[in-house]
């Protein structure tokens, strides 16, 4: 496996051309320093040596500028990448001065990067800050099982209560069940009752038509009118008779209670 | 011998690798021809499934939901049950038959009490705290199986069978709650420290959660050591095993570590700073700041 | 000069299971340009005996082209081509074709209808573990080919760049040659020699890729980097922190 031709750069012609009769084994190959003991024989005034250090010093610079073979194109990545401290500076960045990054440089620096370890604690104002967030919107242990305490007594009590109740209920039970029985008689005799009204008016209005009527007919709504006017009348009638005879009783009663207070008064005025 | 011996013994005479020697496997290739390749018959006219003419080739559909009588914001019915899930606390199950293999292959260590930071550093399970994953909760899969002495804890457990099985084997149980700051900061520990701050203070349970935390039957952290007896001795009579003594235990000093309920982990308080750096234990030394993190 | 060369015999090596038989390698100098051995050291099977998938080189030589892959090429619609958008000539009457604008594509100079459009990324990852796979692959494949030579240190005594022709020539390593030391600074010495010669790339160990180390025909690594491509690429494969970071593929 032998090297493709070679393409030299022009700067270099001049070393080859020293070399090109010769072959391998007869070449020294010395350091770098001889080659400096060489051109210093010459001195520094004469134009031919001066532009054979220029030569050498850009040569020299051109290869120290390749000497870096990261291929990082930025300062920035390269610092990053060996994890080397970071010398941006960005005066409008504020994340660059906020205490979240100097805990971060810290964190990966230690204490050669010459941060205050202080900042990683909140400052004064903070903590106060936060004391009072907790006070106001966290509650405390105790208060947590304190509620819990109290929402299992609320449960056995309400749940002692319903016991109660429906203990004292069902003693009540046969009572309540009869009185709805006695609701229901007095209900059906009411309905009774008026449907018998109902069919009194329809009676009188077929009597009266000789025919079955509707009593939802505006013709005939004025006779039934009429006819329960008429009723109406005799019921009062009959109501102003009762109240006399009421009235009339209670006079005889009250009469009755005198004479009786009279009398006990005077078997007593007797007896003593 | 191996077939590995044996290509590399060929590779020795055949030619050189170079970049015009290999070649990927034909269905890699074939599938990624098909995928940069352009549409062709039907596809080739860019149409996206529309039909000729109309409102689909002209671009004037209506948007995603309506078209109908009633656009799909109003069809959709809502249902009450589901609100606020999108709130809950979420605990990701692990099963101890999962346990016990972790701890044959070697992910965990029985040797030291297991903790959730243990369990997310194998990456097995996909914990993610900004899912509102609170932790782990323990399943009662493989507990015929099981058959491993450990110190465990975990956030939540649901049925007792599981803690019976931990217990005849002569293990401990405890369930703990931590807060979502600090379920951070133990999920992963190389990434809170490199962030700089203090180890946080672990905060007390919901109201939800405080029942449970502080029952004995759940083995609640903030439950009562005598009760917690008590349980061990129940479980024992119906499950039918002998509950283990672990006075005489000689490992008695690893199965008894238990965490104060402001600690996150073993040997660190809440308010020190770890820098990996130095390797070093920063603490404050200011009476406000050591009241804070200590109440 | 043979008998007063430093010999380099035991190496380190870590998480070796006793199953697993590490292969060895000779240890080379290139401060003459004779073949001298300065020793004998021994290197990870994981790493340097790992069964050629040739297909996994494949992949890896692919994603290196096409993850910084950007094509720029953009072509105007009809609708972003420079000029007014009226109807050439009236619709009925004249015996032409109807049309309504010169810019429609099956119009010569029009806008293009299906083009590319804008600047396209072709960026993805491959697999974590598919590329550390391809790493490994490339190095056993060239250590047993002959074509990867150990070597204690890149110093050289001249910057002349015959010497490196000769030693090049002698030691048959081929017309391309891939150097790789720990450090970022080459000596100066190699940097004045390798820029004069086509087919010489020197390299940090964090540049080591699968497409540099099959472009060069040998690859000559010292043995600070062999420590430190070692303990990394092994850190990777043994620790299970990195298994459900991004681009990574995710496996049940």
């Amino acid at each position: 496996m032998f090297l493709r031709p070679i393409r030299l750069r022009q700067g270099c012609l001049l070393s080859l051309k020293r070399y090109e009769n010769t072959s391998a084994k007869e070449v020294d190959f010395k350091t770098d320093d001889s080659n400096e003991e060489t051109l210093s024989e010459f001195g520094p005034n004469i134009p031919e040596a001066e532009e054979a250090m220029e030569r050498a010093e850009k040569y020299r610079n051109y290869i120290e500028s390749k000497r870096n073979v990261s291929r990082f194109s930025r300062i920035t990545a390269h610092n990053k990448y060996k994890n080397t401290f970071p010398t941006y500076s960005d005066p409008e960045a504020d994340f660059l001065k906020s205490d979240n990054y100097f805990r971060k440089l810290y964190a990966k620096f230690g204490k050669e990067s010459g941060i205050d370890v202080g900042l990683a604690w909140p400052s004064r104002d903070q903590l106060q800050q936060i004391i009072n967030e907790e006070k106001e919107y966290d509650l405390t242990l105790e208060q947590k099982i304190n509620a819990l305490i109290e929402r299992k007594s609320e449960q056995l009590s309400s749940y002692e209560k319903l016991v109660k109740d429906t203990d004292d209920t069902l003693k009540k039970m046969p009572a309540t069940i009869d009185s709805f029985y006695q609701r229901i008689v007095k209900r059906d005799k009411l309905d009774k009752e008026k449907e018998a009204k109902k069919q009194d008016v329809l009676d009188q209005a077929r009597e009266f038509y000789g025919y079955e009527v509707d009593l939802r007919d505006p013709r005939i709504q004025e006779m039934i009118k009429k006819f329960q006017e008429e009723r109406k009348v005799i019921e009062k009638a009959k109501k102003k008779e009762e109240e006399k005879k009421r009235a009339q009783a209670m006079q005889l009663q009250q009469k009755l209670k005198q004479a009786d207070k009279i009398l006990s008064q005077a078997s007593d005025e007797k007896n003593n | 011998m191996a077939s590995v011996e044996k290509s590399l013994l060929m590779l020795r005479n055949l030619p050189r690798v170079a970049l015009n020697n290999i070649k990927e496997f034909p269905e890699v290739i074939k599938e990624r021809k098909e995928r940069h390749a352009l549409p062709r018959g039907k596809d080739a006219k860019f149409k996206l499934g529309a039909d000729h003419k109309g409102a689909a080739q002209r671009m004037s559909r209506p948007r995603l939901g309506f078209g109908k009588s009633t656009p799909g914001y109003l069809r959709v019915p809502k249902e009450y049950y589901y609100s606020g899930h999108h709130l809950l606390r979420q605990y990701l199950p692990i099963s101890l038959l999962q346990i016990q293999r972790l701890i044959d292959l070697g992910r965990l260590n029985p040797n030291e009490p297991i903790d959730l930071t243990d369990i997310c550093n194998t990456k097995l399970l996909m914990f993610d705290p900004n899912k509102r994953h609170y932790g782990f909760q323990l399943t009662d899969e493989g507990a015929d199986v099981f058959k491993s002495k450990i110190n465990i804890e975990v956030q939540w457990i649901l049925s007792e069978l599981t803690i019976a099985a931990i217990e005849r084997n002569g293990g401990a149980v405890t369930t703990k709650y931590y807060d979502i700051a600090s379920v951070h900061a133990m999920s992963d520990p190389r990434k809170f420290f490199s962030s700089g701050k203090p180890i946080p203070k672990n905060g007390t349970p919901p109201l939800n959660a405080i029942e449970y935390y502080t029952s004995a039957a759940n083995r609640g952290y903030l439950a009562n050591p005598d009760q917690i007896r008590m349980e061990r001795l129940k479980l024992a009579q119906k499950y039918g095993y002998e509950l283990p003594d672990l006075e005489k235990d000689p490992l008695k000093d690893m199965l008894s570590k238990r965490k104060d309920p402001r600690q996150i982990w073993h040997g660190l308080e809440p308010g020190w700073l770890v820098n990996l750096k130095d390797e070093v234990i920063l603490k404050p030394a200011d009476k406000e700041w050591i009241e804070y993190y200590k109440s | 000069m043979a008998s007063t060369l430093p010999l380099i015999t035991s190496r380190n090596l870590w998480k070796l299971s006793p199953l697993q038989k590490p292969v060895q390698s000779w240890v080379e100098t290139l401060a003459q340009v004779e073949d001298k051995k300065v020793g004998l050291v021994d290197l990870h099977p994981k790493i340097f005996a790992v069964s050629p998938r040739l297909d996994i080189l494949a992949k890896n030589v692919y994603w290196q082209h096409q993850y910084k892959k950007i094509d720029y090429r953009w072509v105007p619609t009809r609708a972003e081509m420079p000029g007014r958008n009226k109807k050439p000539w009236q619709q009925k009457g004249l015996g032409k074709a109807r049309h309504g604008s010169r810019l429609s594509p099956q119009w010569m100079h029009g806008g293009v209808a299906h083009g590319p459009r804008g600047p396209k990324s072709y960026f993805f990852m491959e697999g974590f573990y598919q590329r550390i796979a391809g790493l490994t692959t490339a190095l056993t494949v060239k250590f047993h080919q002959n074509d990867l030579h150990i070597v204690d240190s890149l110093d050289i005594p001249t910057e002349n760049f015959q010497y490196m022709e000769q030693l090049i020539n002698e030691r048959f390593w081929g017309p391309s040659v891939l150097f790789v030391d720990d450090t970022d600074m080459m000596p100066f010495n190699i940097t004045a020699a390798c820029s004069k010669i086509k087919g010489l790339t020197l390299m940090p160990t964090y540049g080591l890729n699968v497409y540099s180390m099959l472009k060069h025909n040998t690859l000559v690594l010292t043995t600070k980097s062999l420590d430190k491509l070692e303990e990394n690429l092994l850190y990777y494969l043994h620790h299970s922190q990195f298994r459900n970071s991004p681009f990574i593929k995710k496996v049940a």
